[in-house]
């Protein structure tokens, strides 16, 4: 077994002297930060402090050293094995055969002791939220098990191992067909930075409009007078837009220069790999036959302006974000693109995926609102009535009962109209497309979502109706995709009842 | 395909589950009218609250009391050489077709009331979301499971050259 690359060690040092740092604070806050702390001044509290401090790093410093002399990875004929940790010990053996997905992370810490985080995973759904195998090893290391495992995972043996493919970059930086360029990721900025305004604008507005009924009925003499009211709030809510603006900016820039720096995707065999970020570089090779969708997306102002993102899912790979390697950031194809732009890039990298024109669409519009107004309309009838019997057994005067009653009703028609845009956009895009065993699903209100997934990923379909919709032959058809999290489910709303006994016709063949 | 209606011991079970959740429900609306006249409010608040609550837990126990019944004469399910079938909902009406190609494994479950009704559910697992057959007598549940292991060996057999 060969243990894990010494800078393990150095780099999660010091990174732990940020945590002892705060777990200093956090364990001895009676004795730092309270406000009968025993010390009367910092510099008797100096000595105190970095006492605590080297106790706990000390057990840091014990930690990574039993880590590393726990740790370890060999491959052999047929395998990769793997045991690490310190109280939790745990050994993992994966078949080359079975290899699912291989990525690359680097940090800025790793980067400056020049060492890289491999995972080799097998999509099993047992390790759904944690990587089958991890090794920690110099840059270059990592790179050559990487070129290794890809070669393995075909031969399934190493006696066999054929020379690694060569690699085709299919999109990137410099690529003239995609390139997340300088002014694509201003142009990225600038919609985040709409979008924000526009609804910070639209709340605001509704805000205004609800303060100002309350001033009216209720002679709120503390808002002033009309004209310095309206002032205020025209104020509050540039400052609000403006200052929204720039954390949408800040984080925006941050996301697009730095987290997509050196887009790259590149082809290698029957393998893709996705490769980005600055500060933490992350490298992604999986097997194109364990792409199990394609989902394109278009916010609302997206949708306007015509741009989209195109997302990957891969089976093996959970959909929830989180804090672990195989979550985290694996599922963006292209981050920012025009929609037009869409089919030629998917002809490239994925030509089996480009999505098919829709051959369905949604056969009533009413159906979309239906049970929300009933259930809705039933809430709030409930919430108003409760309300005012309250306020009536309470004693308070008739005004004040008004101005509630308008707010609850000004809220309740907000979330109507909403509701009707929301209808009125999915009852425009909903429908499907099924194609030589491709199926592409149009879904979607505000955000428009377009699946393209092919038929052997597809594990169970369900119809859903109501009497009243059976009777017009109207049914909501969800498909249950492969996948190793609790489920993942494409859904297409208000279509003929007929298009579920095509899908499970298919499905059963 | 012939689609197989539930046994009437379900029925039986489902009203079990249905009166342990209604028991439930009055003695929390119980506790809450408690903690209202312990705490001293106003008569007329303590009156509008216990009848906003009292009226919606009436309503909620007229549901809870009547949806075994319904669910039972809308529930079937059935299963052929190639598929599973399962319907079910009361409003919104379901109906789930899981190829039999797709199963992974197959679970037999029982809580105690379902032991003492000799009853069983049965879970199929595909590749991706689980389906529950409701609840069966433990009989039809290991008719079941053995029909369906037999059924995906010969369909694997059928299968074996193509994609799935």
């Amino acid at each position: 077994m060969k243990r894990f690359d010494k800078g393990y060690i150095y780099s999660s040092l010091l990174t732990d002297l940020f945590y002892s740092f705060v777990a200093v604070f956090i364990l001895f806050d009676d004795l730092f930060l309270d406000e009968e702390s025993p010390f009367e001044d910092i510099t008797a509290a100096v000595p105190v402090f970095v006492v605590c401090f080297l106790a706990i790093y000390l057990i840091f410093v014990a930690y990574r050293i039993l880590y590393y002399r726990a740790s370890g990875y060999e491959l052999t004929d047929r395998e990769i094995r793997c045991h690490r940790g310190v109280l939790f010990r745990k050994r993992s053996v994966l078949d080359y055969k079975k290899v699912h997905a291989i990525n690359k992370k680097q940090n800025i810490i790793h980067s400056l002791f020049g060492i890289a985080v491999l995972t080799v995973d097998s999509g099993s759904a047992n390790t759904a939220h944690q990587a089958e195998i991890t090794v920690i090893e110099k840059s270059e290391v990592v790179d050559a098990l990487m070129r290794e495992l890809n070669a393995l995972k075909e031969t399934g043996e190493r006696s066999g191992a054929c020379e690694p493919k060569r690699e085709e970059v299919l999109l990137s930086d410099k690529d003239s067909l995609y390139c997340f360029s300088s002014a694509k990721k201003w142009l990225y900025i600038l919609i985040n930075i709409v979008s924000a305004a526009f609804f910070t604008v639209l709340f605001s507005i509704l805000a205004i409009t609800v303060i100002g009924i309350g001033k009216a009925m209720l002679e709120l003499d503390f808002l002033g007078t009309w004209g310095e009211y309206f002032l205020y709030a025209v104020m509050i809510m540039a400052g609000g837009v403006l200052l929204l603006s720039i954390f949408t900016c800040i984080g925006s820039i941050t996301h697009a220069f730095i987290g997509y720096y050196g887009f790259t995707v590149t082809k290698r065999d029957r393998s893709i790999q996705i490769s980005y970020g600055l500060l933490e570089k992350h490298t992604n090779t999986f097997s194109y036959d364990r792409i199990k969708a394609v989902k394109i997306s278009q916010g609302l102002i997206q949708r306007i302006l015509g741009f989209a993102s195109i997302r990957l899912e891969v089976i093996g790979y959970t959909v929830e974000s989180g804090d672990n390697d195989k979550a985290a950031g694996l599922g963006v194809l292209i981050p920012f693109c025009k929609y037009d732009e869409i089919g030629e890039i998917l002809n490239r990298v994925l030509p089996d995926y480009i999505p098919s024109e829709k051959r369905t669409r949604a056969v009533s519009f009413f159906p979309f609102l239906s049970w929300f107004l009933l259930i809705f309309g039933i809430l709030t009838v409930i919430l108003m009535t409760g309300t005012l019997a309250l306020l009536v057994a309470s004693g308070v005067s008739a005004t004040v009962i008004s101005a509630v009653m308008f707010g609850m009703l000004g809220a309740a028609l907000l979330v109507f109209s909403l509701k009707l845009v929301s209808a009125l956009l999915s009852y425009h895009t909903e429908g499907i497309a099924v194609e030589n065993r491709k199926l592409t699903v149009y879904s979607g209100g505000f955000v428009k979502t377009v699946t393209v997934f092919m038929a052997k990923h597809l594990v169970a379909v369900e119809n859903v109706t109501t009497p009243l919709r059976k009777k017009h032959g109207i049914a909501s058809v969800v498909m249950h995709l492969k996948t190793n999290a609790s489920s993942n489910e494409v859904k297409v709303h208000i279509q003929k009842d007929t298009l579920s006994d095509e899908l499970e016709t298919m499905l059963t063949l | 395909m012939k689609m197989n209606k539930l046994d009437k011991s379900v029925l039986k079970l489902w009203y079990i589950h249905a009166a342990i959740g209604a028991l439930a429900l009055v003695l929390a609306v119980l506790g809450v009218a408690a903690v209202l006249i312990a705490t001293e409010v106003s008569g007329d608040i303590v009156l509008t609250v216990l009848v906003s609550v009292g009226t919606v837990v009436a309503l909620l126990l007229g549901v809870i009391l009547t949806l075994p019944l319904l669910r039972y004469r809308m529930y079937a399910w059935g299963y052929d050489d190639k598929r599973i079938v399962v319907k079910q909902g009361v409003i919104f009406r379901q109906r789930v077709v899981i190829p039999v190609c797709q199963i992974q494994d197959l679970h037999r479950t029982q809580g105690p009331i379902m032991m003492m009704l000799k009853l069983s559910g049965v879970t199929i697992s595909t590749a991706g979301s689980n389906f529950d057959i409701s609840t069966l007598t433990t009989e039809e549940a290991d008719r079941l499971i053995d029909a369906l292991e037999q059924n995906l060996e010969t369909r694997v057999e059928e299968l074996k050259h193509e994609e799935i």
